[in-house]
């Protein structure tokens, strides 16, 4: 199996940094990376299906699995995501100091609402998935892009990320949030079938390291339950 | 580059971590490291201005770490550098990188860059200064993320998510 992932991972990458349109070869790389396309630990994955049919139409990837909610009580959840290939933008102009999103996001967020509003009410969906409750049928969210291609337009490098930072913190904020609505690009995912790696240990000597005092706010310890 | 337009949500890192460490299966908690699958399950959690560090405690640590806090000293002093001091590992733009197993004496553990995921374990520390004596520690489990391009206050909580994913599908390969 790690076998396999680390070749995945090899793929995935010429998937990313190819010049046209791969959303439909990226996906079948998603298999490797279930566990963070869901919120929870899981007990085992029940099923999965790419290209889900729907009357507005089909579904990218949705993955139910079985976990356990705060009571201990076992329950089948279903994730509903929307892919869009890396080469799309998730940003471009709008002026100077402004971003929109592009067609490809507006058209992903669309989709992901549209499906999830008929899923959600869809008996067959829930036998399918083995979803008992219409409330375990949750946005998963939307992977577009790749870090390279996160904001299109002639801005300066630090202006351009300042920018991207800014509108994406406000689209998260005030939509996606809110929702439980997740964006990620396909980087992440890339980065999730890395092969486990450790850094190299430096030969460093000896030396001293000052008692620095703590800014109390700076650490809150927490227990559960 | 950091960004500070949206502030950290402590209450999101909670509900991570229960969701996905704490109130985990018990199938899923067996393949878990043992400070994971005490009764009372206990972290600190630690905002700097590069970085975020989610630290698992036992008992006794946690009684160590409180009273560091009501001294107001670093309980983790020597673990994380991030300025040019030397440390015994490196770790800059690097994604998933493990630190397992390791002791380190008397210098930084690690010398931390920007847009890095970081997963440490069962690493032991020992520090002796000059004003505070000696100080040993050990973390059993650690999750260490820091800011930069890529890596920003809005977007941490899915490099949390995913650091977690990452760590809780390795120990259960591990786990057979």
């Amino acid at each position: 199996m790690a076998e396999m992932v680390a070749m995945a991972h090899e793929a995935l990458r010429g998937l990313i940094s190819a010049p046209e349109n791969k959303e439909l070869e990226c996906r079948e790389f998603l298999q490797y990376a279930k566990g963070a396309l869901v919120r929870d630990t899981v007990i085992e994955f029940v099923y999965v299906e790419k290209e889900r049919r729907g009357t507005s139409g089909d579904s990218d990837y949705i993955v139910s699995c079985k976990v356990c909610d705060e009571t201990g009580v076992e329950s089948v959840k279903a994730y509903i995501w929307e892919l869009k290939a890396p080469q799309c933008y998730v940003f471009e102009k709008d002026t100077e100091n402004r971003l929109r999103p592009t067609k490809e996001l507006v058209q992903a967020e669309n989709q992901l609402l549209h499906y999830y509003h008929e899923h959600k009410g869809c008996e067959q969906f829930k036998n399918d998935f083995g979803v008992t409750h219409s409330d375990n049928v949750l946005f998963g969210g939307i992977i577009i892009g790749c870090h390279a291609r996160r904001t299109k337009g002639d801005y300066q490098e630090e202006k351009r990320n300042k920018l991207f930072e800014k509108a994406l913190m406000i689209r998260k904020k005030y939509i996606y949030d809110p929702l439980h609505i997740r964006i990620i690009h396909w980087d992440y995912i890339l980065d999730l079938l890395k092969h486990p790696m450790s850094p190299e240990r430096n030969p460093v000597e000896a030396h001293e390291v000052l008692s620095q005092p703590l800014d109390p706010e700076s650490i809150v310890v927490t227990s559960s339950p | 580059m950091k960004t500070n337009d949206s502030a950290l949500e402590p209450a999101r890192i909670t509900s991570i971590i229960e969701k996905r460490l704490a109130r985990a299966p018990s199938e899923a908690k067996t393949a878990f490291p043992a400070v994971l699958k005490q009764e009372r399950v206990s972290w600190a959690t630690i905002s700097e201005l590069d970085y975020l560090m989610v630290v698992f405690l036992t008992a006794e640590d946690e009684k160590r770490v409180n009273e560091c806090i009501s001294k107001r000293l670093n309980p983790f002093l020597g673990l994380i550098t991030t300025g040019p001091q030397g440390a015994a590992f490196r770790v800059e733009k690097s994604r998933y990188m493990t630190i397992k197993g390791c002791n380190v004496s008397n210098s930084f553990a690690l010398s931390l860059g920007p847009d890095s995921t970081i997963l440490l374990e069962d690493h032991h520390q020992l520090i002796e200064t000059n004003d505070i004596g000696t100080l040993t520690y050990t973390v059993p489990l650690a999750y260490i993320i820091s800011y930069g391009d890529e890596i920003s206050h809005a977007t941490i909580y899915e490099y949390l998510e995913g650091l977690i994913a990452y760590s809780t599908n390795m120990w259960r390969e591990a786990h057979g």
